[in-house]
């Protein structure tokens, strides 16, 4: 049987077109391919960024390590014990102080002759200082027996 | 709902939000081991562009003429095609291959031409195309003959004016057929009809287009 629904059916079913049909060259338009293709890329490509910035796996574990690095070397820096503060010392701190302490002590001119030193010592004792006696006397037999150590004094 | 319808609402409306999440990849695939195309377009979702190029060059020339062929506007054509296309790029997130590839594209296709029939209050009637290809469909006559071609010219437009007097219905599934090569359910299932439905009007289409070309051939 070969009626209007077993040709119709073929049809249907592309064993047999109803119309032959050439090569049909009907194309879209190159520009409109560019357009397409260029929407299309672009599409995936604002994706990108936003992904990876999304998806950045390693960004917490990283942060995590970071933030732990620095608390430890926090602590670690404050449990260290704490060595004492040398203050810096400069030659004009030294000086000041001792600057301070030391005025300047003029020695007797009888001092510098012996025989003045004893004429003096004697004055002394006649004069009842007898302990100033003593050490002016004392002070001038240490200093003669330093010259006798020293010879080049 | 069936799962094809669902995932063809998604996708022709890009506006809409989110309703359908993406899945993973590897579900889809399951899904559709079947259809390669669905694969690409997974694959473009996931940021290949090489997938999309190889989609888009296995579907432009297909879809191309399904638009001409509606529209009969060369540059009513070009817009419907390149909003069809930003559709498939603004729903690549929402795609869920439950239907062929296919079905998907060419759901859009029917829907932006229907959109854009509504925007201009009128469906394309008459012969406003000069669609050298409504030709092709003729039998093949490479003969040069002046005669030949008169003829030829003479079927031509025989068929375009019996294309253009198709009720829109019957040439929706007649065009769907002829160039999405959907079955017969495929298309029922794009148009929103029972394949009976869209059966009987493929039948009417093709039986007037016929007698449209026999009339033609006639000498």
């Amino acid at each position: 049987m070969n009626g209007p629904d077993d040709e119709f059916d073929d049809f249907l079913s592309r064993r047999k077109p109803l119309f032959r049909r050439p090569a049909d060259d009907l194309q879209p338009p190159e520009e409109i391919d560019r357009v397409v293709l260029r929407r299309a890329r672009e599409a995936i490509e604002i994706e990108r960024p936003q992904r990876a910035f999304r998806g950045a796996n390693w960004g917490a574990p990283l942060a995590i390590a970071a933030t732990l690095l620095v608390v430890f070397t926090v602590v670690l820096h404050f449990m260290q014990p704490s060595s004492k503060a040398v203050p810096e010392v400069t030659v004009q701190q030294v000086a000041q102080p001792v600057a301070a302490a030391s005025p300047t002590v003029t020695t007797p001119a009888w001092r510098n002759d012996s025989q003045s030193w004893l004429a003096q010592i004697e004055k002394l004792r006649a004069a009842g200082r007898n302990a100033e006696a003593d050490a002016e006397l004392a002070a001038y037999k240490r200093e003669h027996r330093a010259l006798a150590v020293d010879p080049n004094r | 709902m069936n799962a094809a319808l669902i995932t063809m609402d998604a996708a022709t409306s890009p506006e809409t939000p989110a309703r359908f999440a993406p899945r993973k990849l590897a579900r889809k695939v399951e899904l559709v081991s079947d259809d390669e195309d669905a694969q690409l377009m997974l694959a473009y979702a996931s940021g290949e562009m090489r997938a999309f190029e190889t989609l888009y060059s296995r579907h432009r020339a297909a879809l191309y003429r399904y638009l001409v062929r509606q529209a009969r506007d060369g540059e009513i054509a070009n817009d419907l095609f390149q909003e069809v296309w930003s559709r498939v790029i603004a729903n690549r997130a929402r795609y869920e291959p439950r239907a062929k590839f296919r079905t998907f594209l060419f759901t859009l296709a029917y829907n932006c031409f229907i959109d854009h029939c509504r925007r201009v209050k009128a469906r394309p009637g008459g012969l406003g195309i000069e669609d050298a290809d409504a030709a092709d469909l003729l039998p093949a006559d490479e003969d040069g003959r002046p005669e030949a071609v008169l003829q030829r010219d003479e079927c031509s437009r025989r068929y375009r004016a019996a294309l253009a007097k198709l009720p829109p219905e019957q040439r929706d599934v007649y065009l769907l057929h002829e160039e999405s090569e959907l079955s017969l359910e495929e298309i029922a299932r794009v148009t929103g009809v029972g394949a009976e439905t869209a059966k009987s009007r493929l039948r009417y289409a093709v039986g007037k287009l016929k007698a449209a070309l026999a009339a033609a051939e006639q000498p």
